[in-house]
């Protein structure tokens, strides 16, 4: 990794949900979801977060775009620490922070076509944008995304395959330019040959948007093909760190040994 | 092994109509397989995986909604011919299915031993004990306290838990055929591949023959003796599971082969399936 200083830099980040009693006169126990994890993502590389679901990768995902509590911890962005700004002082950095997710189809409004769906993130952030420009706009973004602008502005999200709704989903996180982008599985639902194209597009955009993903997923084949840096997570912690080549040849924890053990080789 | 197979499907097609519109979802669909053996089913999603299974029993809408072609041969008796009521007594008891998505499956409002229970009353009047048969279903899929399991709901249990426990249901009936639509697609890989080591173990256990829909190509290679490749409705390529994987003859299959990403190979950019169908 660089020596350079990180764009994101997390900080014994601890997320506890509130809990249910299970019985009236319990007091309820809080969900230990990430306990104390510390990371860095320098500016244009792509970390990893890797683990079993229930591991506590999206919390953390979402606790950077404040989606979840911050129980305790600090969360640096280009050296500012976010978590205890104010929501307005927060809001530009929910611009240069975007995160998408395993299915869009649920975030995606299903009575709005997708000029309507991309202009939604550009009447927020860029309110002085002329209807005209927002919808040149909206068709250079699902250029970059590579859908023919003249086929998809007035479809509708059910009209869409799983691969293409991942593509809206990228262009609406595009739409705000912004600087990190946190991609909660965003392969897993696709299939193979899909999921190959949608792959080769968040890597091409990378290059050309000097990109920074945190990039979260279970298929260690996957991971290691996107990352710079992989972090397994089990139990809300991070309990191995390493490049890929280190991850996947000198795995030290016997949970990334089981994690690689389960990936089917042929 | 019997040399003779146990299921032989000849031209077998579905259509769909929908008002004034007709999808052919699957067409010309053709295999055997003997008894024990492990067909492995890949293609794309759409391309008539699920229907062309459903419709081995009809699992599908009535015409003229849905129009079933072909003959569909269980030890020599064609099942297509079957009324309804012999096309029960099939489903479950010699073919069996399950699903990707255990948990929409499974009745949230009864228990375990409830839900099995029940398979086993429909498919096996002659059993007398039925709560001893439960206890036995989930020990036979490994389940270490079968007896508070049968006692739990299905929210109560983790992903993989509630797969065994729709295992548990379908081998409760002793079928000859399990139809296993991608039984692991929902489940994290260390689980996927506890499922996979089950499903192998009991297939040799108890001779069952299985079809298994997939997209993973990791898990054919593994597990599948015989391998189909569908595209659109059509088979495009079958054949032994290992001379499929190791030289397809499919520019089709080929693609979707290259597709994948291996562990090790970081490659700088992941082939697509156009840019191999291009190649071709
Ligand atoms: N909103 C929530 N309220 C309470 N518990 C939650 C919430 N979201 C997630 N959890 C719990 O936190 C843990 C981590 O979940 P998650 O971050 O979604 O894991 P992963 O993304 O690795 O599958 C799990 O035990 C989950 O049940
Ligand atoms: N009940 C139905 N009515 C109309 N079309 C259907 C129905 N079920 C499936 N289809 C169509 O049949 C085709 C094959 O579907 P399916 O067998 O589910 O694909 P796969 O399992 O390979 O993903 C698809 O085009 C699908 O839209
Ligand atoms: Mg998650
Ligand atoms: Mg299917």
């Amino acid at each position: 990794m660089s020596s350079a200083a990180p764009l994101l830099e997390v900080r014994d980040l601890s997320v506890h949900y509130p809990g249910r009693a299970k019985w009236f006169f319990q007091k309820p126990e809080p969900k230990k979801a990430v306990a104390n994890i510390s990371f860095s993502i320098p500016r244009g590389k792509t970390v990893s977060l890797v683990g079993e679901s229930g591991s506590g990768k999206s919390t953390t995902g979402k606790a950077i775009v404040r989606l979840a509590p911050v129980t305790t911890g600090e969360i640096f962005y280009e050296g500012v620490n976010l978590a205890p700004l104010s929501t307005s002082a927060f809001k530009p950095y929910r611009k240069k922070i975007q995160m998408i997710f395993q299915d869009p189809y649920n975030s995606l409004n299903p009575r709005s076509d997708i000029l309507g769906i991309l202009s939604e993130p550009l009447e927020i952030h860029f309110p002085h944008l002329s209807a005209a420009d927002r919808e040149a706009r909206c068709a250079q973004l699902l250029q970059s995304v590579e859908l023919k602008p003249e086929n998809y502005l007035r479809r509708h999200p059910h009209e869409l395959s799983g691969g293409q709704r991942q593509r809206i989903g990228i262009a609406r996180a595009l739409a705000v330019e912004p600087e990190l982008i946190i991609c909660d599985e965003p392969v897993s639902a696709l299939d193979v040959s899909v999921q190959a194209e949608v792959i080769n597009l968040l890597q091409d955009l990378q290059a050309q948007l000097g990109l920074t993903y945190l990039f979260i997923g279970h298929d260690l084949a996957v991971v290691e093909h996107v990352s710079d840096y992989i972090l397994v997570m089990s139990k809300g912690q991070i309990v191995e760190r390493g490049t890929p080549d280190q991850i996947l040849h000198h795995p030290t924890h016997p949970y990334t040994q089981t994690l690689l053990a389960a990936v089917p080789k042929f | 092994m019997s040399a003779e197979p146990l299921l032989k499907v000849r031209g077998l097609g579905v259509t769909f109509r929908t008002g004034d519109r007709v999808t052919v979802a699957s067409q010309d669909v053709n295999f055997e397989l003997k008894a024990g053996q492990v067909l492995a089913v890949v293609g794309e999603s759409g391309s008539g995986k699920s229907v062309s299974a459903m419709a081995l029993t009809r699992l599908l809408p009535p015409e003229p909604n849905c129009v079933i072609q072909g003959e569909v041969l269980l030890n020599g008796r064609d099942l297509l011919k079957l009324s309804e009521a012999e096309l029960t007594q099939v489903r479950g008891r010699e073919i069996a299915y399950i699903f990707q998505d255990p948990g929409t499956s499974l009745n949230p409002v009864y228990s375990i031993a409830y839900q099995i229970g029940e398979a086993i009353r429909l498919h096996r009047p002659e059993v007398t004990d039925v709560s001893a048969e439960v206890i036995h279903s989930l020990e036979a899929v490994h389940i270490k306290e079968p007896a508070r399991v049968a006692q739990q709901y299905p929210h109560e249990l983790s992903g993989g838990m509630q797969q065994r426990v729709m295992i548990a249901m379908a081998l409760a009936c002793n079928p000859k055929i399990l139809v296993a639509d991608e039984p692991t697609t929902a489940l994290d890989v260390t689980i996927q591949k506890e499922i996979m080591d089950l499903l192998s173990r009991l297939r040799v256990e108890r001779g069952m023959s299985i079809i298994l829909i997939t997209h993973n190509f990791g898990i054919v290679a593994h597990f599948a003796d015989l391998v189909q490749v569908m595209r659109s409705g059509h088979i495009v390529e079958q054949g032994p599971a290992e001379q499929v994987m190791n030289q397809p003859q499919h520019p089709y299959t080929k693609g979707l082969i290259a597709c994948i990403p291996r562990l090790g190979q970081r490659r700088r950019r992941l082939t697509t399936l156009k840019d191999e169908l291009k190649a071709s």
